[in-house]
């Protein structure tokens, strides 16, 4: 067994307006990874090729020791998968589904657990799908993967259009799950907050490109916002440290990537006074990495 | 075999329970009608045996293939260990099972009223079975359609175009003489004319089944 869960090795796609482009991806076993992008940018393209539900062009995509798309039936016996456009038979009730659930994995369903489960979501198992709100779809989705505990989870967009409490909800479980070391998940949003929350390994993904894959503390340890108070005649301009510079008269507020002691004493001996000195919020990390990538700049 | 197919097919059996039951009834309903010896009680029988098997079948397919792409089921069945060819073979058992139990059901029973009726002629034996092959050859038609092109239009397209089709069709068969000369006589004939198109017809349903199982197998994208 590999000690990978997951391991994308040059992988690409190709359709019409849009290419996923020679992907190198490996997330360890029991590692939780935050999948970062835009829409469109190849997050769901991505987790598609890994479930074997669209096939690669190139490369080589191997899920738990198996390769994908030849051995998904073995691999998909321990992968619990949702997305934000799969959907449940809506004329059959929750306790068919579980019911369905339980045929399918009889050696892995929880009743249990599934029961601890309907509590903590607040679902009623014999109310229909079609009945049921978004929120309430979703988390029905989620119960039926989690109850099985597959090894690993492959969660694309879990909590979109999701309310507040029903986040909430989601999140605490899913927190509670990756109590569970032995289990590793990869999910995809576009909210940085819940990948910020759950997921140690964050990588972003543009235009079908991996922008950079680094765990949590490395992302944020290596980003700072300073604002300075620099004389005019002070030129900051964008190189491959600084990678935004906002200036209103003496007032100057940069995004550093990799700021060093050097850097902050040669602005002083320029004249210039260090104001403040932030760390960025993943979004704001996200969006630089992102600009920086797009104009071509090293990372 | 992979054990999620029967779970599969099971499932759609259990779904579409209901709507088969009442097609089911509907079709013998129909059958009881061909017994009474007014002839518009017996078109009217004809017209709702033919719809019922058009509707059921079309019901199936619609429900079962196109219906759960369309509502999104499939990405949540394609997450279940399963290859996308089990899939299709979950398909075609569940379809054409339920199909083929409604199909043989109306068969035998339509069968049973010719051979029965004094007042209808037992040489529609041949007719009566050469029009139901077509008819289960239209619904291999529209299950292949909708497991291939896994399209709603195009399957109602098909299933449009078929329905044409079985006028024509009738007439057709009607119209050669080895079939017309025995259709209003007390003997059942197995001519060359009829087994020619009975081979055709069986032909044609093994044809369509082989080829949806080729084209889904080389299929890469399932979602």
């Amino acid at each position: 067994m590999s000690d990978l869960t997951f391991e994308l090795s040059a992988v690409s796609r190709r359709y019409p307006h849009f290419e996923l482009k020679n992907i190198e991806l490996s997330l360890p076993a029991g590692g939780i990874m935050g999948l970062i992008g835009p829409n469109g940018a190849g997050k769901s393209t991505l987790i598609r090729i890994l479930m074997g539900l669209i096939a690669a062009d190139h490369g080589q995509v191997k899920v738990l020791g198996k390769h994908i798309p030849a051995h998904q039936v073995a691999a998909k016996q321990q992968i619990g998968y949702a997305s934000e456009d799969m959907r449940l038979y809506k004329n059959a009730s929750l306790n068919w589904h579980m019911d369905f659930i339980r045929k399918v994995f009889p050696t892995q369903w929880d009743d249990q657990y599934a029961q601890h489960l309907l509590q903590a979501f607040d679902l009623i198992p014999t109310q229909k799908i079609k009945g049921m709100s978004h929120g309430q779809r979703v988390k029905s989705g989620l119960l039926l993967i989690l109850a099985r505990h597959p090894k690993f989870l492959i969660l694309d967009e879990p909590t979109t259009g999701l309310d507040p409490v029903a986040r909430k909800e989601v999140l605490n479980e899913l927190m509670a799950v990756m109590q569970d070391e032995e289990r590793s998940i990869l999910f995809s949003s576009h909210n940085t907050q819940d990948v910020e929350q759950l997921s140690d390994l964050i990588t972003f993904i543009d235009r079908g490109e991996l922008v950079s894959c680094k765990d949590k503390e490395s992302f944020v340890d290596d980003w700072r916002r300073v604002r300075l108070q620099a004389p005019e005649n002070l030129t900051l301009n964008p190189d491959r440290h600084i990678k935004e510079v906002r200036r209103i008269g003496q007032s100057a507020t940069l995004v550093v990537q990799g700021l060093t002691d050097h850097m902050l004493t040669e602005w002083q001996q320029q004249g210039a006074t260090v104001q403040n000195l932030d760390y960025l919020s993943l979004e704001e990390i996200f969006v630089a990495e992102v600009e920086a990538k797009r104009q071509g700049a090293p990372s | 075999m992979n054990p999620i197919i029967p779970t599969l097919v099971r499932n759609d059996l259990h779904l579409n329970r209901w709507p088969m039951v009442l097609y089911l009834a509907l079709g013998l309903i129909s059958l009881g009608m061909l017994t009474i010896e007014v002839p518009m009680v017996f078109y009217a029988g004809v017209t709702i045996m033919l719809s019922v098997i058009i509707v059921a079948g079309v019901h199936m397919v619609m429900g079962t293939v196109t219906g759960e792409r369309n509502d999104q089921i499939l990405p949540f069945i394609m997450s279940l260990p399963l290859t996308f060819k089990q899939y299709t073979l979950a398909k075609v058992y569940s379809n054409l099972g339920v199909f083929l139990a409604f199909w043989v059901i109306i068969l035998g029973g339509l069968m049973t009223v010719i051979l029965t009726q004094p007042q209808i002629p037992d040489g529609l034996v041949v007719y009566g079975v050469i029009l139901l092959l077509e008819m289960l050859a239209v619904f291999c038609l529209v299950l292949a359609v909708g497991l291939i092109s896994e399209s709603q239009s195009w399957t109602i397209v098909v299933i449009s175009i078929s329905n044409i089709g079985l006028s024509v069709f009738m007439f057709w068969v009607a119209s050669f003489a080895g079939i017309k000369s025995h259709m209003n006589t007390e003997q059942v004939v197995w001519n060359q004319t009829a087994i020619t198109f009975i081979t055709a017809e069986v032909a044609v349903i093994v044809a369509l089944l082989v080829i949806t199982f080729l084209v889904q197998s080389r299929k890469k994208d399932f979602i």
